[in-house]
């Protein structure tokens, strides 16, 4: 027996019930291929990324946990349906999170019922599923998978503490670090959304740096990059994607293979354990 | 839509089964034997006919027709029970509630006022207005959909307190004497705060 349930974009109403159904709902993806989750890593193309003991984190307050009792929720009416932000699909174990995006809800489209005989349907309010969830907690290993982080936000409005962007303060004090000379049209403001994800991430790693640490990265940074700028030691910003590569230095992702002496840079790192 | 429609219409089904019995209770107080008066007809206008012939007690057909109220109630709670099969299924695993208490005896007390109307009541007009309201009232409020002829069946109605702090009635035919191990597979939603497992075993 597998039950839906949804919250209402409204955050003051909680997770409705919305329906149940004898057999399952959407069959269970392959979760195989499956990596822990690190915001430096992109996945590749199906692949899963996981976070272990999630129940126990801050961030699942808003999750269903592995007991359920649907008579708790209330009925979702169908008149506010198409207001649901997600649902979640609960087939044994598995909580299967999706989205409600825009182009999912058909209010007022028409078409063709094209099984048997043909005709045209048109005044009904449909909500499209996805064959694929956007994330899945299995409640018995307690994991949660996912593919895009940015479609758990929705569901756990707090999870983008993992992989949030800095604020604008941590964003001025990164570009006034030593080993940075901003040019001065370059203000905090253009900074790029990617980019303030990375100062998050990378600002930390900048300050366990010793000075002799820098001054390597530094010196080395012109042989895989020649359009930005040293001046006196540290790097000239004239534009995001300088900044960019900035950080692309401090993170150690420039790197020269061993054999073929080939220069290049890390779009995404996994971490060998 | 047409599904939602639907799931008002088995609500007001199972609210009219409810509340059925003192439509019964109105006619026996009324005195209205129904036989009496097909008897009444048959001797007039089916002249010859040799069951007719034999001319069964009053007394016989009056208590035949008052059985025939209690066990038209009967049949339409046993309906009323069928159509909770389209209601909608809920999940309840174990450890949903932490207290559970029987409240059939407050029960019933509410339909023996129920009673007291249908039997103070004159005229048919009168009763109907009655019931009507009634029927509205019980219907609009939520309030409970026990019906006195599933204690005949053994139901009985318990008020659980979920773990999240909200008491909502079920009826089932388990005898519920703790609630560590209790979970519900077939439970069926009445309305918001009322819930059915019909079957379900003990």
């Amino acid at each position: 027996m597998s039950q839906v349930v949804a919250r209402l974009k409204r955050k003051s109403v909680e997770i409705c019930k919305v329906m149940s159904e004898e057999g399952d709902i959407i069959a269970l993806p392959n979760l195989d291929d499956k990596v822990k989750f690190d915001p430096h890593y992109k996945p590749e193309e199906g692949q899963w990324m996981t976070i272990g003991s999630f129940s126990d984190l801050p961030y699942a307050i808003d999750s269903l946990g592995a007991v359920i009792n649907t008579a708790d929720f209330p009925q979702l009416d169908v008149d506010n349906a198409l207001d649901a932000k997600f649902l979640c699909i609960i087939q044994g174990k598995y909580r299967l999170y999706q989205r409600i995006l825009p182009s999912q809800v058909m209010r007022k489209r028409k078409w063709l019922n094209a099984s048997g005989q043909f005709n045209l349907i048109e005044g009904e309010k449909i909500i499209l599923l996805n064959d694929v969830p956007d994330a899945i907690h299995d409640t018995s290993s307690d994991d949660l998978y996912f593919r895009n982080f940015v479609a758990l936000k929705t569901f756990f409005s707090k999870i983008e503490e993992l992989y949030r962007e800095a604020t604008e303060e941590e964003v001025g004090k990164f570009l006034k670090n030593e080993v940075m000379k901003t040019d001065p049209d370059f203000t905090s403001e253009k900074v790029s959304k990617p980019n303030r994800q990375r100062i998050a991430l990378a600002q930390e790693k900048l300050g366990a740096y010793t000075k002799q640490n820098v001054e390597q990265l530094i010196q080395e940074f012109p042989d895989y990059v020649k359009d930005v700028e040293i001046k006196d030691g540290s790097f000239l910003i004239k534009n995001d994607n300088d900044l960019k590569m900035a950080i692309f230095c401090i993170e150690e992702r420039f790197y020269t293979t061993p054999i073929s002496k080939e220069k290049r840079i890390a779009n995404s790192i996994l971490k060998i354990e | 839509m047409l599904k939602f429609g639907l799931e008002h219409l088995y609500r007001l089904l199972l609210v009219f089964s409810s509340i059925s019995l003192t439509f019964a209770i109105f006619l026996v107080n009324k005195g209205v034997s129904l036989f009496s008066l097909g008897n009444a007809w048959a001797l007039k206008s089916l002249p010859g006919m040799p069951l007719i012939c034999r001319r069964p007690p009053e007394a016989l057909l009056e208590a035949a027709s008052y059985l025939c109220y209690f066990l038209g109630c009967f049949l339409l709670s046993k309906f009323a029970l069928y159509a909770t099969r389209w209601l909608s299924k809920e999940r309840v695993d174990e450890s949903s509630y932490k207290a559970i208490e029987l409240t059939t005896d407050t029960f019933l007390p509410i339909y023996l006022t129920y009673f007291f109307v249908a039997l103070s009541a004159t005229s048919y007009l009168s009763f109907a207005m009655v019931f009507g309201v009634i029927l509205i009232f019980v219907y609009r409020s939520e309030g409970t959909y026990f019906d006195p002829m599933y204690v005949l069946r053994g139901y009985k109605i318990y008020a659980a307190t979920s773990s999240k702090g909200v008491k909502v009635n079920i009826i089932t035919q388990k005898t519920l004497k703790g609630v560590a191990d209790l979970s519900f597979n077939d439970l069926r939603r009445i309305n918001e705060f009322t819930f059915i497992e019909v079957g379900g075993g003990k």
